[in-house]
């Protein structure tokens, strides 16, 4: 417990100097009173008695600064000594020192690893224009029940029910997996299925090339194109400009790179790094024949719906003309759509997600935990 | 009146501690004991008392407490320690000798070398 002591005895040391300099004056002031009362009994007046004591003590300044530097010596002195104490006690217990080093040093590595995790995945908005405006879409059933998920057809109706409060709204589908196929060499890429408003509504620029066009993706199999992630650009192709306008196959079809998504952005979810991007009429070389009617089938829900708030409007706002998007979406199509009403949240980090958010609570938890740990270290380093 | 000598440098610190042995005292009371007992032979600046009590209190030789005067003026009093007490014997055995040998030393005539 040598530290607090230490503590304590600085601590008391500052409160010192200001006690001492009032305990000096006061002694000062006595004596001088003293040595005036033995004058005055020799028969001075209080008056003169008073000047002669003082005029004898001398400069009372000087010598309150000569004991201020004997105490504030002595305090460096002993800071030293500590110091030089602590230094010869670790050379003398090597495996102690040793331990000490290491219960710290995980202490506060568990500690950074938490809060840059937190920092990178929950905190960080996406890179993207106005962030903050961008909203998520999820449908509460009527006997409860939440999903992210629509189909394309239910999709298409609510953005134009809803041109009144976004700007601009996207489907995605699902993070898939894909195989790429390069100069004969294939290996597996993280690919996301993007209607041809994703780039518009994000707002990112290309880094290189182009983007996919919000006239593609509109008939199945249109537009083979391949939009790439800019971490997948530099690691794969060693950031070759020329690689617009090459062909490479997915999935065995054959795709032409058409440009490279800006530096930063790496989709939705900031925990993934999307490596590609593809049309959503494309989706059919992914799993064929599942998903060939996908533009007409109200069953199929596999699209995420990302939007953008018109501005100056917040989701408060936003939300009865959802609702009377909701009403009618569910009354017309009755047998796919079971919906008491749509819901619509922030774009977090995670992406869309079911139910409350449940960001705070598990970062709260995480980083108790790691603080946890650095005050057991620190507890260790007691004892 | 005899004539007065400024200290030596270093020899307050003792004059303090001796004074202060024979009970416990303020500082005014410190200087009126050291003027009184020296027979008005040493003479001390009043001020340079208090930085050498502070350093006595420090070097725990020394404790002091807040009392009344015996005009009714409160003031700091000062009294020995066991270690000031230790330290004022020391000293003194210390001194005696150096003085012996001082006086030896001045005192010698040439048929002794």
């Amino acid at each position: 417990m040598k530290i607090l002591a230490y503590a304590r005895a600085a601590s008391r040391a500052l409160l010192n100097r200001v006690g001492l300099n009032r305990e000096l004056d006061e002694e000062i002031r006595s004596h001088i009173a003293m040595h005036a009362d033995d004058l005055e009994r020799s028969g001075l007046s209080r008056a003169a008695a008073e000047r002669q004591a003082r005029i004898a003590f001398g400069g009372g300044e000087r010598f309150k600064e000569e004991c201020r530097e004997v105490a504030g010596i002595s305090f460096v002195e002993s800071v030293a000594q500590d110091v030089r104490f602590a230094l010869r006690l670790l050379r003398k217990n090597p495996a102690l020192t040793a331990a000490v080093i290491l219960t710290l040093a995980l202490g506060i590595g568990v500690n950074v690893a938490m809060f840059s995790v937190f920092d990178s995945f929950l905190f960080r908005m996406l890179p993207v224009q106005n962030p903050s405006h961008l909203v998520t879409l999820s449908a509460i059933g009527k006997k409860g029940g939440e999903s992210t998920v629509f189909s394309y057809p239910d999709f298409q109706d609510i953005k134009n029910q809803t041109t009144s409060i976004f700007s601009g709204m996207a489907a995605i589908a699902e993070n898939t997996a894909d195989g790429i196929s390069v100069n004969g060499r294939a290996e597996p890429i993280l690919t996301n299925y993007v209607d041809g408003n994703y780039f518009g509504v994000l707002g990112v620029r290309p880094a290189l090339g182009r983007l996919i066009l919000p006239t593609e993706g509109k008939a199945l199999g249109a537009n083979p194109v391949l939009v790439l992630g800019y971490s997948y650009w530099q690691a794969a192709f060693a950031g070759d400009p020329n690689v617009v306008g090459k062909r490479v196959a997915i999935n065995g079809h054959v795709v032409t790179i058409v440009g490279v998504a800006q530096k930063g952005f790496q989709g939705t979810r900031s925990f993934l790094d999307v490596q590609g991007y593809l049309t959503l009429a494309m989706m059919a070389i992914d799993s064929p024949g599942q998903d060939s009617n996908f533009i007409s089938d109200r069953e199929a829900k596999r699209f995420e719906v990302v939007a953008r708030l018109r501005r100056g409007l917040t989701i408060s706002r936003a939300r009865p003309v959802l609702d009377v998007a909701a009403t009618r979406v569910s009354e017309q199509y009755p047998a796919a759509n079971r919906w008491s009403r749509l819901q619509v949240a922030e774009l977090g980090a995670l992406g869309p997600i079911v139910g409350p958010n449940p960001i705070p609570i598990v970062a709260a938890l995480f980083l108790t935990l790691a603080g946890l740990v650095l005050l057991l270290a620190c507890l260790l380093e007691y004892r | 009146m005899a004539p007065q000598a400024q200290i030596l440098p270093g020899t307050l610190d003792l004059l303090i501690l001796k004074a202060v042995s024979l009970g416990a005292l303020h500082g005014y009371g410190i200087l009126l004991r050291i003027e009184q007992i020296s027979g008005r032979a040493l003479l001390i600046e009043q001020g340079a008392l208090y930085p050498a009590l502070f350093r006595l209190v420090r070097q725990g030789l020394l404790k002091a407490n807040w009392g009344t005067s015996e005009n009714n003026r409160r003031a700091k009093f000062y009294e020995l320690t066991a270690a000031g007490r230790k330290r004022l014997h020391e000293e003194t055995d210390g001194w005696n000798r150096l003085a012996a040998a001082m006086k030896t030393v001045l005192s010698a005539q040439p048929e002794e070398v």
